[in-house]
Formats: C-alpha cells, structure tokens, sequence
C-alpha cells in the first residue's frame, strides 16, 4: 500500500463515521445514510486499487503532443448524449465516431509504446 | 523523475494543434480562454436580469424570458465556469508545482476538455429550440423538469450538455488526483506538495465522490421524460443535493490554494500552518459531503439537526484557513501587488459568505431565509466576492508564467477597486431584500418601497462589476502581446514552477532542484543567503 | 399589493427573533474580528525599505488554542440552533383546527374542516392552527415573510406543521419554490382576524 492509499482510507473512515451518525441521528436506513455509506464504501476501493497500483519510478515515458483522436471521440460521445434530443438514430452514429476516436487513440497509444521499446 | 524527449520539429497547422494539443499547459489555456467566453455570456445575461428587476414590473422580459435567463445563468456560471475553471487551474499548475512533465493520461484530458466544450455548445445550443432553455434553474427540480412541464427537446440538450460537462469534471479529476499520487518529483512527499496542489487533492475528492450523483439526477430526470416511471421528487432533491453542496466546495478550495500561495509569497515568507492546514482542507472536504441537507430544510424530508450540526462543524475548518492567511501575514513584508489585493479580498469578502452561510446552517433561520434573496445573497459572496476574487488572485500571480508577460498593475487595480465596489454594491442588497420576503427566481416582486429601492441600487452595483471585467479583459488582451516581459520568477516565488522559463517547455523542466520543503525555492534563497 | 411586514407576526417568528439576537452577534463579533485582524496584519506588516520578514516557526499553541475557540463556537452556535428547531418544529399538542393547503400552478387553496374553499387564508389570532400541505402538479413552498416560515408542497406527500399567528392584520403569503411561468405572482394574501372576525366569516360571512 503506498503512503498514498492511507489518506484515502483515512477520508474513507471519515465520511464513514459521518453516515454513522446520521443513522445515529435519523435512526432509520434512509436515502441520507445509504448516499454516504456508499460513498464511504466508493473511496475505501479507491484507497485499495491506489494501493495496489502503486508509484511508478524511473519509466521512461513518452508524453504525446498533438492527439486528433480525443477530439473525435468526444464529439462520438456528445452525439450519443444528444441523440435523446434530436433523434434516436443518432445513438448509432455517435457510438461509430467514438470507436473511430478509440481506435485511433489504440492505435497512437500502440505506436507510443513501440517507440518507447 | 522520468526522462522527457522533445518531439521531432515536424510542426502541424495551427487549426490541428489547436484541436489536437494534448500539453496539459495548452488545454488548461483553452479551457481558460472557453471559461472566460462562457463567464461573458452567463454575466450578460445576469446584467439582462438585473436591468429588468431594477424596477417593479415587467419592463424589459417576459415571464417566460427572465425564467430561461435566470436558468442559463446558474447553469453556465456552475457548470460552465467556476466548476472548470476550478479544474483548469489544477490541469495548469499541478504538473508544475510537483515536477511531472504532464498529467496522466494527456489523450484523456484531452477528451474531456472538448466534452466540457461540447457539451457547453451542446447546452447553449437549447436556446434555439422551440421549447428554448430549460426554465427551471441549474437544480432542474422533478417535476417540474419532466416532459408534462418542460416539454420539448430544451431540457434534453441541457442535459446531454451538463451531462458531458460532468463526465469532463470527473476525468479530470481522475487524471489531477493520479498525477499528485503517482508523479511527483523524487523528494517531493505529500507533506512537501504545495497549498495550492493539497487544495487540488480536496477537490479532486470532491468531485469524484459528488459528481456520480450529479449523473445520478440528471438520469433521473431523463427516466422521468422518456419512460412512465414515476420519480419520487424527494429522492431527486437528495441525489441532486448531494452532488450540490460538494460541488460548492470545488469551486473554492483551489482558490483558497491561490489565495494562501499569493499572501505566503508576497509576504516573502513561508506559509504558517502548513500541516495543520493539510489536516484542514481534508477535514473540510469530507465533512462537506455530509451537510447537503441543508438544502432542503425546509421540506421536512431529512433530518434537519444532523445537517445542521455539520455544517455549523465546517466553521471550524474554515477558520484554521484564515488562522494560516493572518499568521503567514503576520511578520511578513508584504508586497501589496494586485494579486495581493485579490487575496486579501477573497478573504474578508468570503467570509461574509461564510458567515451568512452560519446563519443558514440553523434550521430557524433557514425557513425564512431559503429560497429568498438572502440566499442568493450568501452563495454570490461566496462565489463572486469570494471565490473569484481568489480567481484573480490566482491569474495575476500565475498569468507571467504562463504567458511571459506581465500583466499590468495599474489597470490591476482599477480592476480590483471597481469589483469590490461592484460586488458589494450587488450583492449586501440581497440580505435585506431577503430579510424583506423577496423570493428567488422571480422576474418581478411587490412594488414596495424597500424591495424597490434596494433592487435599484444592486443594478446599479452590476453595471459597476461589468465595467471591471472590462478592464480585466482590456488587461489580459493588451498584456498578452504587449506586457513588459515576465521572466522565471518575477514574484520570487517560493514553489517549483517558477523554478522553470515561462512560458515553460512542453516536458515543463530541463532540471529540478533539491526538495526539501514544500518551498523548494526559498529554501534555496534562504540557504544561499547564508 | 401593499402588504405591511411586520417581524413578529407569530410563533415561528418569535423563534426566530429570539435565535437571531445570540447568532448575529456571534456573527458580526467574528466579521469584526477575523477581518480587523486581517486588515491590521496588512497594514502592519506592509513591504518597506529594509524590511526583513521574520522566520517561519511553528505556532501549535495558538493553533491550539484558536481551534478550541472554534470547537466551543460551533458548540454554542449548534446547541442554539437544535435546541430551536425542535421549538420551532413541535406539534402543538391541541391545534384548534387543521387547515388543508393546496399548491397549484399557480394559485392556492385554503380548504377549511367545514369544506370551505378560500384563495386566502384566513386565521384567528393567538390560535395553534395546524397546516397540511400537498401540491397538485410540481413542488411549490407556502411561505409567510411575517412568520419567518416556509415549507415546500410534493405531489406526493402531505407536509403538515403548525402555526400560530400573533398578530391581527394583513400579510403577504408568497411561492418560495419555482414552479413555471407565472411562479412570481403565485401570492396569497393572510388575514388574521380575532374570535369574533373569524367566527363571522367562518359562519360563511365575508371579509
């Protein structure tokens, strides 16, 4: 566990003792204490997967400086969420451009690791 | 700290790098320069609002108009401006201030600033509908946002739009958060990260664990539109509450960072309190996500005096922050820059706010002071004469390392002199407009002389603002090209970004110093003193 | 319309007067302070030729100290704030009689135990009435200024609480929730009138 993953777990523990007194206080299984329950139970799996991760020291890394591919994937997505106001068919063309972006950025990201090698 | 390699000079067109720059520096700018765009529109439209409520009557809207312009406004200054301005600030300074070359994931951050820019196109683009932008606020209260009483596809763009701009908050706070874990220089520990990057790591929090209930209601409302699911309208009010208060504390924190970094280097000394300012912040942003019902104490669906024992706990929090801005003043030699002022200004201005925020944290209050004027008076000190103040502070100090440039102080101060007129002028009205029974949200009220006469002088305070976001604006497009040059480290700065050129490189450092502190470059002019 | 607002109308606004006194001069008391300390350490510490700023050195006792003056504070201010909610929210134990308020866009509905319908609620003054509220569309908020009270109306709820008004005159009654176009002239006027007033127009007299 990095020295990281034990302040997540400490703001874990404290919005776990927040929903303990709001159930405390409310005595009852409401909406309230459910919300920060989970929340509480959300950053305790944050903690562990950062944890688990880890720093990584010494990589030599490659920062990319011009990516076409994020642009296209976000106006995919876009298209999706706007596809519920002006039409369902457009859920089909959002979700295309956005594999065309994702494949794209699979693609980049592959070259990025062979030129790393 | 790891090795960065420039790319090869094989340089693409402008219009490609402006859509494809994945240099945290250069999103950040963008993001800034979009923020500034949509803080024009939102502000326009507020001046619309006040010109039309400077009397009784309906002089210059109509019902319907004032209901789209009072909604437009909320949701572009939350959604559209302070909540990514607040991100864009960290998307800029964090990679500098713990000497990483860029943010996690450069593709990804990417992706979510053209979401946030899409997305606020995306909600924008509702006020050419036949049913126009939705008309019931940025909270978008069930049932009034359903199909039966906001027809029209309006409400459904406004949704897509915030929708994306949440999913953009969200990313980048993932990548920020990552970036502070995973690449911070060698001798850098989390106790030698600088204020302004802890404040990150508070917001950060705060938008990972409040945004996915943001997502939360805005789903709701789309099952209340499209399927015959009833909604409990309660459930909607927790889900959106408990994105909403957290939310209030991401467009603060980072400019609280500002505020502090601004007086602790124009002061020349280290920041007091440092360690119990870390044990502040964290303790302030996980209380934050326990005290949303406070919203709703008056609809007697939570348990009012659990919500207002935390949030009155908050003041504790809080007040450590201030104890750190006296305490780094006190025995300091104290520059009274622009930026200096700003800071200044954000603290008393924002205490106002906060105080005002007390009074509402006690339920007896509360059910006269909720959904009133008071109201609205107590979250624009907080994030106008608060937080923005803290904003500016922030862009004074940091636009020379940004652009090279300095920006000017004398129109830096006429800048700063006609906003604390403006903002008060504005918004101290609002108390007594509220203590009088004036509601929020409404294009006209009881022609009385008080509430007349009051409304009157808090128009007159926002024409005074516009004209000192014109001088800010005359500012930055004057300085940008024509300011006297900046270099490294004008200010003497105490962190590692002005360890760096400015503009910095596009892998921000050729060399770092030693860290020992979380004022590497004091320390190194403390120690060259000797 | 030209409604007077005076600040003690009622019960609830009683508890409120009575809370504000303590609170707004624990409030102001901290404006003064917070910001005169911040104003006198800008000044005083001002840049001047040869000024040289101190060391930094560890301040754990005034920490310490300013943290328990905090604590305390809170303390207070909380234990105000508790102790007069549960005043301001007690059922009384005899309402003379409940009153059925329904919301509407955009209009209200006073609906009396003999099934009588009024636009304007009309009350006996120094009575505990008892209020059911619910709304017919979206959520509302019954408010009265003069009783420093407000409570939202759900579609799907009932909201039920008590008031008393202290005070016999005309007020203002107003929508505090946005309810849609015309959410700004959803008002409602209140008048509260003695025994005898209020006994002739529940007998099905006028105003």
């Amino acid at each position: 566990m990095t020295r990281f993953g034990a302040p997540l777990f400490g703001w874990a523990v404290m919005l776990a003792l927040l929903a303990a007194g709001l159930l405390a206080w409310s005595g009852e299984i409401e909406g309230p204490w459910l919300l920060l329950a989970a929340s509480s139970v959300a950053s305790a799996a944050t903690g562990f997967a950062l944890g688990l991760a880890g720093p990584a020291q010494g990589d030599r890394r490659a920062i990319p400086d011009i990516s076409i591919a994020p642009a296209v994937t976000a106006a995919g997505v876009l298209v999706v969420l706007v596809a519920f106001a002006a039409g369902r068919w457009l859920v089909l063309l959002g979700l295309g451009v956005t594999a065309l972006g994702l494949g794209g950025t699979v693609r980049e990201l592959r070259a990025q690791r062979r030129e790393l090698r | 700290m790891s090795t960065a390699v420039s790319p090869a000079e094989r340089s693409p067109g402008l219009v490609l790098s402006w859509i494809g720059a994945t240099d945290h520096k250069r999103i950040a700018a963008h993001m800034a320069w979009a923020c500034g765009l949509f803080l024009v529109i939102g502000g326009l439209v507020a001046l619309t609002m006040r010109t039309e409520l400077a009397q009784p009557g309906l002089q210059v809207l109509s019902r319907d108009h004032y209901n789209e312009l009072y909604s437009l406004h909320g949701s572009t200054m939350i959604y559209f401006v302070m909540t990514p301005a607040a991100l864009a600030l960290g998307v800029y300074l964090v990679p500098l201030q713990i000497g990483a070359a860029d943010l996690v994931a450069p593709r990804l951050n990417l992706f979510a600033m053209w979401m946030l820019l899409g997305g606020a196109a995306v909600a924008f683009s509702s006020l050419l509908t036949a049913s126009g932008y939705p008309r019931d606020g940025w909270t978008e209260f069930l049932p009034m946002s359903n199909d039966t009483f906001s027809p029209g596809t309006g409400t459904d763009l406004w949704l897509a739009g915030v929708a994306a701009s949440a999913i953009s908050a969200m990313i980048l706070a993932g990548t920020i958060l990552a970036t502070i874990v995973l690449r911070r220089a060698p001798g850098m520990s989390m106790l030698r990260i600088p204020v302004f990057t802890w404040t990150m790591v508070a917001t950060c929090l705060n938008v990972l664990f409040a945004v996915p209930a943001l997502l939360g209601a805005l789903g709701l409302i789309f099952v209340a539109r499209h399927t015959d699911i009833a909604v409990n309208p309660a459930a909607y009010l927790n889900l959106f509450w408990f994105y909403g208060h957290p939310v209030v504390y991401v467009m603060f924190f980072p400019f609280v960072g500002a505020a502090l970094e601004v007086l602790a280097t124009n002061a020349r000394r280290r920041m007091a309190g440092y360690g119990p300012f870390v044990l502040a912040i964290i303790g302030f942003a996980a209380t934050s996500m326990a005290v949303w019902g406070h919203h709703m104490f008056a609809t007697g669906q939570v348990t009012n005096q659990y919500f207002a024992v935390t949030s009155i706990a908050l003041m504790v929090f809080a007040g450590v922050e201030y104890l750190d801005a006296f305490l780094t003043m006190w025995g300091g030699a104290i520059v009274m820059r622009t930026s200096t002022l700003f800071a200044l200004g954000f603290f008393a201005q924002f205490l106002v706010g906060g105080l005002t925020g007390l009074f509402l944290a006690s339920p007896t209050l509360d059910y006269q002071a909720n959904d009133t004027y008071f109201v609205v008076g107590h979250f624009h000190y907080t994030l106008f004469a608060g937080s923005m103040f803290g904003l500016f502070a922030g862009l004074y100090h940091w636009f020379p390392k940004a652009t090279g440039r300095l920006l000017d102080e004398r129109l830096g101060k006429l800048h700063f002199w006609l906003l604390v007129v403006g903002t008060n002028l504005t918004f101290f009205p609002f108390f007594i407009l509220g203590n009088e029974g004036m509601v929020r949200r409404v294009a006209d009220y009881p022609d009385q002389r008080g509430l007349a006469d009051w409304n009157l002088v808090a128009t007159v305070g926002s024409y005074v603002v516009a004209v000192a976001l014109l001088v800010f604006l005359v500012n930055v497009v004057w300085s940008k090209t024509l300011g006297a040059t900046a270099g490294a480290d004008p200010w003497q700065g105490q962190t590692l970004e002005w360890w760096t050129a400015s503009p910095p490189p596009r892998h921000n450092f050729e060399s770092l110093p030693p860290i020992r502190s979380h004022a590497p470059l004091l320390d190194l002019r403390e120690a060259e003193s000797e | 319309m030209n409604a007077v607002l005076p600040l003690l109308a009622g019960d609830t606004a009683h508890q409120y007067a009575t809370l504000l006194r303590p609170y707004a001069l624990i409030l102001i008391a901290a404006f003064v302070v917070v910001n005169g300390a911040l104003l006198l350490a800008a000044v005083a510490f001002r840049d001047r030729p040869g000024r040289v700023p101190w060391p930094a050195r560890p301040h754990h006792r005034v920490t310490g100290v300013y943290v328990g003056v905090l604590v305390v504070l809170a303390a207070m201010l909380a234990t105000l704030a508790v102790r007069s909610e549960d005043r301001v929210d007690a059922a009384a134990t005899h309402p003379a009689f409940t009153i059925t308020v329904i919301a509407s866009q955009w209009r209200w509905t006073f609906v009396y135990p003999d099934g009588r319908h009024s636009p304007t609620l009309v009350a006996p003054v120094d009575r505990d009435i008892r209020f059911r509220l619910r709304s017919r569309d979206v959520l509302h908020s019954m408010y009265i200024p003069a009783e420093r009270f407000k409570r939202y109306a759900f579609p799907d709820r009932w909201n039920t609480f008590d008031l008393q008004f202290g005070r016999i005159g005309t007020f203002l009654g107003e929508c505090a929730q946005f309810c849609g176009w015309n959410h700004a002239y959803m008002r409602f006027t209140v008048r509260v009138l003695d025994d005898a007033g209020y006994a002739a127009w529940s007998t099905g007299g006028a105003l």
